[in-house]
């Protein structure tokens, strides 16, 4: 009798454990923040202060209907953790960071320094690892405030356009707070973030990278070389590329795209970053509307082989340049190299002397539906 | 009686545990000092080990420690003995309830009271662990069952996540060649260290044998269980970046996302899978602890009834009850007052102390257990 009245007790509790609810405030005494932007104030004064605006989204009925407003606060302060206690007094539901998905660093504030907001953001427990960060310009005020149009849930914009949920664009690099947080502190490997501008009157535009050398930015890249950027970082990029032949231009769709790269270590002192490309492609636009035979897709593979060549040779120079690592060619020379107290002063003389070797293969496979 | 796969679930289930909190933390301290030779020298001395406990006590058919210590040495000697081990088993649920608590507070209700979630664990804890040692076996089994896709997804999803960065592991591992560090041993030995529980689930076995046809999967998988436990954080926090997270694996399985699941993070899964099985964990450290200090009052009745366990569990003395009621009450009280009192830094301290304690303790249990079976044959000789 005892025993089975223990039992009936555990299954109790245990069923008790399932009923989650809302803690112990409802839903309807919570906002969400579903986005935060971090700034330095504009007023010269107040330079080493943070403005930190927050988009948050109330709980409502019907997800479907364009109703769902959402609120901005913003709010000077000394510190992030000091702007937040601030702004619950300006806003009479307790602020829930749960659902938080974006985190916008101000240009500015990325030019000086994102380690003490990124240390907030993987340190703070209840803002997840995988939300998407991105460095705002003009500011980050001014994106987290932006509503395009197409927007139905607060901040869904921000967040679709970020990741590869809704739109695929080939200009967007998706970086979560994790992969942020590990390229500050990894040696050999640099953190990179998407820019995100305002377009006036109600649109956002993702197309440029932002370079950081640690945790300041140091330079950007164009859409072109974001796109670029992608193809060597990710594998089968959904995008197109145009290219010149003589007297024509095609564009082509990329079907399937790989890329590799190995560290030659030629002779003490030199070294080469070879990279190799792989690719299959669809034409989809022809200039001059002339049949494509096969000598002349064989002609456009060669000037695409070509174009990927010389753009991505100019990429890995002007990345050289400015110092930065963001494809952790440096970690993968640590990662290759047995001599672990050497290898970073090793790839610290190496690294400015860096050769780029580029092998393209993208082979255009059909002429689409006509010829 | 049991079929003798539980005893291979008793394994499973503290190896897969392992990865909650203790064992990584110290793995990922010491990542760039001799962490792999330290790995295979945990698991060569952690099957050794387990192979030899479990060939000494399947000598006892059917007993547990309390019928062996009763029946081969003096009983001042049984006492203190008994009563070291139970507590040695009531911290080892411990630091895994008090790891857990804290866990719960950090990754899913900031808000709530530590004690709240504590008294709510407990409830469920000290109610299971005063079941059947066989019924105890039966759920082991069914929570690994269920668990077990969910481990398998969570990993898969892990491994294959383009976000993980190889490069970063093969960083580590070539530091290879560094000395083997003593605190790594013994915390890796840890996952090896489901099978001390036959200390009272032995009395559930009676067919128990060791066939090397199977047993070589223990070393095997053991291996595999401890470098995931080390690499797959280091892929994905990097080799300098994985120390600054606390729970490194609850770090990483935040940093995965389900697209296309009603919950996207990954972390709530893990939450869930890992929170039943480490609670069955602590119901199986308990249950022994309260089995073998049990031991110490009624070594006579333990004796009459040794032939026949399972009428004999399914009624209780009214004096038994009472045992079990202030040592579990006791036990409770000081858990709750702990909640409040400890911090992370001396959990984890306590949680170091006691993996070292572990290490040596085994080494004894094995030759405490070597002395019995002399005693045994020389009994039965006369």
């Amino acid at each position: 009798m005892r025993k089975s009245l223990w039992a009936k007790l555990c299954v109790i509790g245990l069923l008790m454990s399932l009923m989650s609810g809302c803690q112990f405030k409802d839903i309807d005494k919570r906002s969400f923040v579903l986005a935060i932007g971090v700034d330095r104030p504009e007023d010269p004064e107040a330079k080493h202060l943070y403005e930190v605006t927050l988009k948050t989204g109330l709980p409502e009925g019907d997800p479907t209907a364009r109703t769902q407003e959402s609120i901005m606060i913003t709010q000077v302060a000394p510190s992030i953790p000091e702007a937040v206690r601030l702004m619950k007094s300006k806003i009479d539901k307790e602020l829930d960071f749960s659902h938080c998905k974006v985190v916008v660093y101000g240009q500015a504030l990325a030019r000086e320094n994102i380690g003490t907001v990124l240390d907030w953001t993987t340190r703070r427990r209840d803002l997840q690892l995988i939300m998407y960060c991105a460095v705002g310009v003009p500011n980050a005020k001014e994106v987290i405030q932006m509503q395009p149009k197409t927007e139905r849930v607060p901040g869904n914009a921000l967040i679709l356009s970020l990741s590869k949920d809704g739109s695929e664009s080939p200009f967007v690099h998706t970086v979560y707070a994790f992969d942020l947080a590990r390229k500050v502190t990894e040696s050999g490997i640099d953190p990179i973030m998407p820019i995100v501008h305002t377009q006036h009157p109600d649109m956002l535009v993702v197309n440029k990278l932002a370079l950081f050398n640690k945790s300041k930015m140091v330079g950007t890249l164009t859409p072109d070389e974001t796109r670029l950027f992608n193809l060597l970082a990710t594998k089968n990029l959904i995008t197109s590329f145009r290219i010149k032949t003589e007297g024509n231009a095609f564009d082509y769709n990329l079907e399937s795209s790989k890329s590799e790269y190995k560290i030659n270590n030629v002779k003490a002192g030199k070294a080469t970053v070879s990279y190799k490309i792989k690719g299959a492609g669809t034409i989809e636009l022809n200039d001059e509307g002339i049949p494509v035979t096969g000598p002349v897709l064989r002609e456009v593979s060669r000037a695409a082989n070509e174009q990927w060549e010389k753009d991505v040779k100019a990429l890995c120079q002007k990345l050289q340049r400015l110092g930065v690592d963001p494809l952790g060619w440096g970690l993968r020379y640590f990662s290759r190299s047995w001599d672990n107290k050497q290898e970073v002063q090793q790839w610290r003389e190496l690294y400015p002397e860096l050769d780029f070797q580029v092998k393209a293969n993208v082979e255009m496979k059909y002429t689409g539906l006509i010829r | 009686m049991v079929s003798r796969r539980y005893y291979y679930y008793l394994f499973l289930m503290s190896a897969v545990i392992n990865i909650i909190n203790l064992v990584p933390r110290v793995l990922i301290f010491t990542r760039f000092d001799g962490v792999f030779w330290s790995i295979l020298l945990a698991v060569a001395y952690g099957s050794l080990t387990m192979y030899m406990f479990t060939r000494l006590i399947i000598k006892f058919e059917g007993q547990g420690f309390p019928e062996i210590f009763n029946t081969y040495l003096p009983k001042g000697v049984v006492i203190p003995l008994l009563i070291l081990y139970s507590i040695f088993w009531f911290v080892a649920g411990s630091i895994m309830l008090l790891s857990f608590v804290d866990i719960t507070l950090r990754f899913i209700s900031p808000d709530i009271s530590a004690r709240a979630v504590m008294t709510g664990f407990l409830i469920l804890v000290v109610g299971a662990s005063r079941f059947k040692t066989t019924s105890i076996l039966y759920a082991t089994e069914i929570v690994l069952l269920l668990s077990f896709p969910a481990m398998v997804f969570i990993l898969i999803k892990a491994l294959i996540n383009p976000a993980f960065n190889w490069d970063s592991v093969l960083q580590v591992l070539t530091y290879l060649w560094t000395k083997p560090k003593l605190v790594t041993v013994t915390g890796a030995s840890f996952a090896f260290t489901g099978y001390v529980n036959l200390a009272i689930f032995n009395r559930s076995f009676n067919n128990l044998t060791l066939k090397l046809r199977h047993f070589w999967l223990v070393p095997v998988s053991g291996l595999l269980i401890l470098l995931v436990t080390l690499l797959v954080p280091i892929g994905y926090h990097g080799s300098i970046g994985v120390e600054d997270h606390v729970y490194s694996w609850f770090s990483t399985a935040d940093s995965l996302r389900m697209e296309t699941f009603i919950v996207e993070r990954v972390l709530y899964l893990f939450y869930i899978t890992y929170l039943s099985m480490s609670l069955v964990m602590v119901v199986i450290y308990w249950h022994v602890g309260l089995e073998l200090f049990k031991g110490c009052f009624n070594e006579k009745e333990d004796k009459k009834d040794s032939g026949d366990k399972e009428t004999d569990t399914g009624k209780k003395s009214r004096k038994n009850q009472w045992i079990e009621a202030i040592l579990l009450f006791t036990v409770s009280a000081s858990m709750i007052y702990l909640t409040e009192r400890i911090n992370q830094v001396r959990l984890a301290q306590a949680g170091q102390w006691f993996l070292n304690l572990r290490f040596f303790s085994e080494t004894f249990l094995i030759l405490l257990l070597m002395f019995l079976v002399w005693r045994k044959r020389r009994s039965a000789r006369r």
